[in-house]
């Protein structure tokens, strides 16, 4: 079984970015709090009957709290919207004004409609920084399905932006 | 004015693009509000998002979680099914060839069943029966219009072969797995009386006509293959009648003559001795002694099925002449299974030589 201080030195490398991960994957904060939770206790239940591995264990928890996430946006059927606390706004200087701010929101509502799949591995390249290899592997998918949802979220949020009037964009 | 496309835009928001590029990207935008529209949007989009931190209890909900797995005894059960999935492979491979020794044996108890010999004896001018020799499956039996044989199965199915049969013994064989012997005969031409003293259930055997499929229970009959069709004459107990052509099986009864042509089964009441292909059967069989010691000569054809291989059996003046001749005449493949069915041979021999004589014996009283 895995020792206390490797389990909390994994989460304290792994816990931010798996949060952030399942949150704007689910939309809501206590929904990631408790993915998060279920991936850490999956953590130690595998760790039971197989030896864990620091090189693959970031990919466990993002593959366990992927699955997980899906499980709950399946039960919770329904659109919905970035808790009222966001501030996307603080940290951009252009996005002080409230037109950008309206861009950023309708930005946020375009992800949310995609699809949960091409969802997941547009905020897995946006805010995890991951290459599109690294995405495969997480997702278990090939790199070009990964170019290709990219490319499909990349149009399906400029499409939105256009239909809502923001700019005379393709 | 033709415009940036998307991924040339993002790598310019990503810094991937040669200096030339980027200044020529930079003055694009300067001059194309289309181009910078869309440069804003994407540079929005691809923005990564504001990062939150989860609050300290979940660390705290899972380390209590932790503690509570240390503190669980694990049951054997546990230990167990951790120990194997920590070998799963070894336990998975040595599954695997554990199964693969069972099939093999198996397999190779269930291929080998034991052949059994048939006894074919020759009538000489006389009539009286000289023992050919053994005959065993795939071998084909062709009597000329003048002789006529006699062969024995298991010591118990007795064919009386008229002169112009021509029959394959197709399956001859014991399998001890399922415990059963099985005969499968062709009859493709000629008449036969076929006669079994006992009825087995650990025994089966067929005779297949171009018309027909029959299947004794224990009985006697004559059949008549022709080019008319196939006539079967059942003297006792039963038999299942198929016809090949139309599929419909029926079970006969005692004293009547069945026809199985292409379309149809006609059976007739008709007393056994207005049949003149019988009467000939009869006449030949009924005044006949069974003995290796009566002289004379014929001879009798069988071919294998397989290799086109012929052998031809002449009954001789003097026994050890006689044993030396076929001996000879014998191919390799009947050599094989001398010393199997030597034994078998011998018990058939007697038995069925005292039995045939005393039947002959009654008869001609």
């Amino acid at each position: 079984m895995i020792e206390r201080e490797t389990l909390i030195n994994f989460y304290n490398l792994y816990s931010k970015e798996i949060f952030n991960y399942c949150y704007h994957l689910t939309g809501v904060y206590e929904a990631a709090e408790d993915v998060l939770q279920d991936c850490f206790i999956n953590l130690i239940e595998y760790s039971k009957k197989n030896v864990i591995n620091s090189e693959t264990v970031k990919s466990f928890l993002y593959k366990t709290a992927h699955n997980l996430a899906i499980n709950y946006l399946k039960k919770n059927d329904k659109i919905f919207y970035l808790d009222d606390d966001n501030n996307y706004s603080s940290v951009d200087t252009i996005a002080e004004t409230i037109a950008n701010e309206e861009m950023n929101n309708e930005i946020l509502v375009a992800i949310q409609n995609l699809d949960v799949k091409t969802r997941s591995i547009f905020i897995l390249k946006r805010d995890n920084n991951y290459t599109n290899e690294e995405i495969a592997k997480i997702l278990n998918i090939s790199e070009r399905t990964v170019r290709r949802k990219l490319q499909q979220a990349l149009s399906h949020i400029m499409v939105h932006l256009k239909n809502k009037g923001f700019y005379d964009i393709l | 004015m033709k415009h940036i496309n998307y991924s040339t835009l993002l790598s310019y928001i990503k810094g991937e693009l040669k200096h030339n590029d980027d200044d020529a990207i930079k003055l694009h935008v300067m001059q194309c509000q289309l181009c910078a529209n869309n440069l804003k949007a994407l540079g929005m989009i691809t923005k990564t998002q504001r990062q939150y931190s989860p609050s300290p209890k979940i660390l705290s909900n899972i380390l209590d979680y932790y503690h509570q797995s240390l503190l669980t005894k694990s049951t054997f059960f546990d230990t167990f099914k951790a120990f194997i999935a920590l070998h799963r492979r070894v336990f998975a491979l040595a599954t695997i060839i554990i199964a693969a020794g069972i099939a093999l044996v198996l397999l190779s108890y269930r291929s080998n069943p034991i052949t059994i010999p048939h006894v074919l004896y020759m009538a000489d001018k006389s009539g009286h029966y000289i023992k050919s020799d053994t005959i065993k499956e795939g071998r084909r039996i062709t009597i000329p219009e003048t002789k006529w044989a006699m062969l024995v199965a298991n010591n118990d199915i007795v064919f009386q072969l008229a002169g112009g049969v021509n029959m394959v013994i197709m399956r001859s064989h014991y399998s001890k797995n399922a415990g059963t012997k099985k005969f499968n005969y062709s009859l493709e031409k000629g008449a036969i009386n076929i006669k079994t003293n006992h009825h087995h259930t650990s025994m089966h055997y067929e005779v297949k006509t171009p018309d027909a499929n029959i299947q004794p229970l224990g009985t006697e009959f004559y059949i008549n293959v022709s080019p008319e069709g196939t006539h079967i004459y059942i003297v006792e107990g039963k038999v299942l009648l198929t016809n090949t052509a139309t599929k419909v099986t029926i079970e006969t009864e005692v004293g009547k003559l069945y026809t199985i042509s292409q379309t149809q089964i006609s059976s007739f009441d008709i007393e056994k001795y207005s049949l003149q292909w019988i009467n000939d059967i009869d006449a030949r069989f009924n005044n006949v002694a069974i003995t290796d010691e009566d002289l004379g000569s014929s001879s009798i054809l069988t071919s294998d099925v397989n290799n086109n291989e012929t052998t031809t059996y002449q009954s001789q003046i003097d026994n050890t002449e006689k044993s030396n001749t076929q001996s000879s005449a014998l191919n390799s493949q009947d050599k094989e299974d001398k010393g199997n069915a030597k034994e078998m041979r011998n018990d058939m021999k007697h038995d069925e030589i005292k039995v045939m004589r005393k039947e002959a014996k009654q008869k001609h009283r």
